[in-house]
């Protein structure tokens, strides 16, 4: 081989070896460059990544410190409950202030007779009532004993007793034994003065004794025509798509033997709030459960859920309520705009 | 001799460019399998932003509209309270 060729044959090598470094050195670059443009990209999803999951935390947070106050309120009737324990007549009654509807049961009233202490906040409120004889056996009357008052707008011959806001009020209901029983309502306003008075005979049934009362002592509060959870809502809006009243006792009278030997019944009562109040949800609750609100109370899935929440709320007015909107549960004059 | 030299050091500069590319190719590697990972998780947050912000402020202004003890309660307890003094002094 000539010493020209071989100078040749070095020469190409070296070419050869100077482009393999060259295109190694461009490959290297270019895929460092890639690399910062992804490294870039993963740290944009990282601080999105970040921001959700604080977002998320402080939601839980919120939505934790919520149900604490919820079960705090809890515990501040089951202590109000303790205190008046011995309350037997609205003399007695603690809560005097508020707007919501408290309701309590004197535990220590005669056994003829239940009496119900009750304070109404502010505002245009009528304490409702209907009773209704059920003739026949048990078995006879079950399901419409069971089915009436399921919608208090529904019950016929109702008594309307309007009712002074921010004042407790007594509720005795009386019943008289023997063969002329009877069942009195008394309401009890301030100066212990009888707001109303009104008695219903048994006509066809001679009641024996107490039966079956609800015997419930618990307090309860409730803001007027206060829808009290989710499942509620749900189901009011699904089966009723009418306005709420304001439930506060359903009696059921049993067992009566009838004045002659064939007859037979039960007897139930039922007394409610009717309030001008709109329904309404307390924002703790709506709080608590918004995702199953917003999921549920409108069946629109088109809406997000900000909008069904929107589209089912007046807008928020700074109470410690949210009221449905004009309409929600259907046709109503009395929830007018 | 000399030709041997210049050898060593193309043939180290290839050996060093290829071993920086292959660094890099791992680190592409790396990075896009932590894409996938946070993308995964973030899909898995995939909620509804305005959903949650609003959900939020509705917490915010329920928990500061709701003091604890409530106002009402704390009026009973102070009612039952005077009621505990007045009886007392009624006893003596």
């Amino acid at each position: 081989m000539s010493k020209g060729a071989s100078t040749k044959r070095v020469g190409l090598m070296w070419l050869i070896a100077i482009a393999a470094c060259m295109a190694v050195a461009v490959y290297g670059f270019i895929l460092s460059g890639q690399a910062v443009r992804l490294e870039r990209e993963h740290d944009t999803l990282q601080a999105e990544l970040r921001d959700k999951q604080q977002r998320k935390q402080r939601l839980g947070e919120l939505v934790a410190q919520a149900r604490a106050i919820q079960v705090q309120q809890s515990s501040e009737m089951k202590e109000l409950k303790q205190l008046q324990k011995r309350t037997t007549t609205r003399d007695q009654f603690l809560l005097t202030s508020g707007d919501m509807i408290i309701r309590q049961l004197a535990v220590y009233a005669p056994s003829s007779e239940r009496r119900m202490i009750l304070y109404v906040p502010a505002g245009n409120h009528s304490l409702v009532y209907a009773i209704k004889e059920f003739l026949g056996t048990p078995s006879e009357t079950y399901s419409a004993l069971a089915e009436w008052g399921n919608d208090h707008r529904q019950i016929q011959d109702t008594t309307e007793i309007p009712l002074v806001g921010e004042t407790v009020y007594e509720l005795r209901t009386v019943v008289k034994k023997g063969t002329d029983s009877s069942i009195s309502i008394e309401l009890i306003g301030p100066g212990d003065k009888a707001v109303h008075e009104d008695s219903f005979p048994l006509s066809r049934l001679a009641f024996q004794g107490l039966n079956n009362w609800q015997n419930d002592s618990e307090i309860f509060a409730t803001y007027p025509n206060e829808i009290r959870s989710a499942g509620d809502a749900k189901t009011h809006v699904d089966a009723k798509k009418s306005a709420p009243v304001t439930p506060l006792l359903t009696f059921t009278l049993d067992h009566l033997g009838g004045k002659d030997q064939n007859s037979e019944g039960r007897v139930k009562m039922r007394f409610w709030i009717d309030s001008d109040s709109p329904p309404c949800m307390s924002d703790i609750s709506v709080a608590v459960s918004y995702d199953f609100l917003s999921s549920n109370l409108r069946h629109a899935p088109q809406l997000t859920k900000s909008q069904a929440i929107d589209e089912t709320f007046q807008p928020y007015d700074g109470s410690s309520r949210y009221y449905f909107t004009d309409g929600y549960f259907g046709e109503s004059d009395r929830f007018g705009p | 001799m000399k030709f041997t030299i210049r050898a060593l050091i193309v043939l180290t500069l290839l050996v060093a460019l290829s071993a920086r590319a292959f660094l890099q190719w791992q680190r592409i590697v790396r990075v896009k399998a932590d894409i996938v990972s946070v993308t995964t998780e973030i899909n898995r947050l995939n909620f509804d932003a305005e959903c949650v912000d609003s959900h939020t402020k509705v917490c915010e202004l329920a928990i500061a509209n709701n003091p604890l003890p409530s106002p009402y309660f704390l009026a009973a307890k102070q009612r039952h309270e005077e009621t505990a003094v007045t009886s007392q002094g009624n006893a003596k």
